[in-house]
């Protein structure tokens, strides 16, 4: 069976001042239909990067980005509209991703001018409201302006224009990282039922391992533009394999304050531009060998769905407290 | 935790009925109300809420740093010193030197086009702790202390050289040089990355144990106060719902609207099966609040009389709560 997306070795490189950075090094993954995979990493790791990657909005440096088996690099004119009414984007700040002079039902039913060109404007309004509606707001906040709603409220409407051409991948780049926790949770439950509904396959990108965990049934762990680990959501949260995701898991603040292992850990002082001869993390990895620091480990199979880049996940390197 | 406060020794921070007003187009906004906190020598508290709670503006009071334009009301009392209307001259003295600051974003905080060798150095020269040899040497001494790396190199260093968890060592060593009784941290962990973050609040935490150091510390993340707080002051619209001590006020909340926050608060052991217990609405506005308690409108319990009048703080268990209706301890929200 085709995955409805793949990145396949994917290789982004920026350039400037004569100087490179590879955001993504050879990038693997799969997306099926109706799935919604987690990508968990921090700042630098190549996140949204990734996510436009997949969307076919930043052109590879090597390797392909595939949908329905097609490279989004070759795809033009009518495929690649197609594309566009499939695939959808949810951003973190929904405030900045309206145009500020136009109302929300404009925006939001923006998307069907370009690919329901058919349809007048009554039966726009109609969708518009309904999809609002189901996105939980009122549908006379179609008439409003972005500044007159709430960071929630907004979010909620970014999310009803990313349906509104009945995607099949949404890819949600932060989508509920700059809300409150009250109404995070009311987010999170909208995206989980939107997915069950409409069997929609969702890249949820979050450095947020709590809000990952609930809503991606397979998470992959990227660590300065590489898979560092890929698993389903079970063993990757009670059995993590690879040093680092086990310090990703081990620093979510919790109530006990810090965890001791999680201190041990020194921060990344290598800069972006550096390239890593062998594992990316060897320089935090409290578990790191000389070996580590010359020869970059494969993603290897751990078990069915489960993959890590560790030249000593063996030896138990990502237990708790080893 | 470890220093008990003696009944007649006044504490460090004393904030009575606070109220700071902004004038706006559809009316005044209240983003503090009546507040009334205290905080004792080398005590810790933590002012948590949403946004508009008023945490930040209640925290920023302290040290002086409320917006131009503001209507403020009430006392702030630092070390038996008032401070709302205190001059500019007075606020500046005790600014670095008696009361240090830690902001969420540490590159817009730290001057881009000094060293930060210059930065720790004028920090001692504005309040007569050292200049020179002795400063460079004192600076030096700090930048080890916050574990920073190669700190002698740093000295030379400008913010941009840096990465966002070595800026935020670095605005904690502006903080804590002059040897402050109060530091005041706003969010000082909100934009790092999760594997940086555990550092600095060890780092925190470490610093005013040992320096005796009274902490006021602002966040959105329950967490991040349990770890660190003695005592806890949840922020609702404005006004304070309910204050204690972090333990007990965490482990039995009281108020609906702080249990309506833990259990909206996803953790890596939350149900997968359920939906998330969120707490329906969104936080107000700007412009007037409305009469009664300002959690009612989102409130399953709330009643006529909630919308009436705000419940005034009432003891309950070892905390206070502003509620008519408090829960009992493991009741759901």
């Amino acid at each position: 069976m085709t995955a409805l997306a793949a990145l396949e070795s994917l290789v982004v490189e920026f350039r400037g001042a004569g100087r490179s950075l590879r955001a993504l090094d050879g990038v693997s993954l799969e997306i099926a239909a109706g799935e919604s995979l987690g990508v968990v990493g921090e700042s630098g790791s190549g996140k949204s990067t990734l996510a436009r990657a997949l969307l076919g909005l930043t052109r590879p440096d090597g390797g392909r980005a595939l949908y329905r088996g097609a490279d989004l690099a070759t795809l033009a004119g009518d495929a690649r509209r197609r594309l566009r009414r499939e695939l959808a984007i949810v951003f973190q700040n929904p405030a900045a991703s309206f145009d500020p002079r136009r109302t929300i039902g404009e925006s939001v039913g923006e998307p069907l001018t370009v690919h329901a060109p058919a349809l007048g404007r009554a039966a726009r309004a109609a969708e518009v409201a309904a999809l609002l509606e189901r996105t939980g707001l009122d549908p006379a906040l179609a008439a409003r302006r972005p500044h007159e709603l709430s960071g929630g409220q907004c979010q909620r409407a970014a999310i009803a224009r990313a349906m509104i051409t009945r995607p099949e991948l949404v890819v949600c780049d932060e989508a509920v990282s700059a809300l409150d926790v009250s109404v995070q949770a009311q987010i999170v439950n909208l995206l989980l039922e939107l997915g069950r509904e409409r069997t929609l396959a969702y890249l949820f990108i979050s450095h947020n391992l709590a809000v990952v965990r609930r809503i991606a049934s397979r998470v992959l762990v990227l660590y300065r533009g590489r898979v560092v680990e890929v698993a389903p959501r079970a063993a990757l949260f009670a059995t993590p394999r690879h040093p680092y995701t086990r310090l990703l898991l081990d620093s979510v603040p919790a109530f006990a304050g810090p965890s001791p292992a999680a201190l041990r850990v020194p921060p990344e002082t290598a800069s972006p531009f550096e390239r890593a001869r062998g594992c990316v993390f060897a320089g935090r990895c409290p578990h790191a060998e000389a070996r580590c620091r010359e020869r970059a480990p494969a993603l290897e199979a751990v078990a069915p769905g489960h993959a890590v880049a560790c030249l000593r996940w063996r030896e138990g390197v990502a237990a708790p407290g080893a | 935790m470890r220093s008990t406060r003696m009944s007649t020794e006044p504490p460090l921070l004393a904030i009575e009925a606070l109220t700071i007003a902004f004038a706006g187009a559809g009316g005044e906004t209240r983003a503090v109300e009546a507040v009334s906190l205290a905080l004792g020598r080398g005590r810790s508290l933590g002012l948590v809420g949403e946004s508009g709670a008023g945490k930040s503006q209640l925290a920023l009071a302290v040290p002086g740093l409320t917006p131009r334009g503001a209507r403020v009301a009430g006392s702030i009392r630092f070390d038996g010193e008032e401070l709302i209307g205190a001059p500019a001259a007075t606020l500046r003295r005790l600014r670095g030197a008696r009361i240090g600051t830690v902001f969420q974003d540490p590159a817009a905080a730290l001057a881009p086009h000094l060293t930060i060798g210059t930065q720790l150095g004028e920090v001692l020269a504005a309040h007569a702790l050292g200049r020179g040899r002795a400063a460079r040497r004192a600076a030096l001494a700090m930048l080890e202390r916050v574990r920073v790396p190669d700190a002698a190199a740093r000295l030379g260093q400008y913010p941009h050289e840096l990465s966002g968890g070595l800026k935020q060592r670095v605005m904690l060593a502006i903080a804590l040089i002059g040897r402050p009784a109060l530091v005041v941290a706003d969010e000082p962990t909100t934009a790092l990355d999760v594997t940086v973050e555990a550092g600095i609040l060890e780092l925190l935490a470490e610093l005013v144990r040992a320096e005796g150091t009274a902490l006021l510390l602002v966040s959105h993340d329950l967490a991040v106060v349990a770890g660190l707080c003695d005592e806890i002051a949840v922020l609702y619209a404005g006004r304070v719902v309910e204050q204690g001590p972090a333990r007990a006020v965490l482990a039995a909340p009281a108020h609906p609207y702080t249990a309506g926050l833990l259990a909206a608060r996803l953790t890596l052991d939350s149900p997968l099966d359920a939906p998330v217990p969120a707490i329906p609405g969104g936080a107000p506005g700007a412009g007037p609040r409305p009469p009664g308690c300002g959690f009612a409108p989102r409130c399953r319990r709330a009643q006529a009389r909630c919308r009436a009048a705000p419940p005034p703080l009432a003891a309950q268990g070892a905390a206070r709560v502003a509620c008519y209706l408090p829960l009992a301890a493991g009741e759901a929200p």
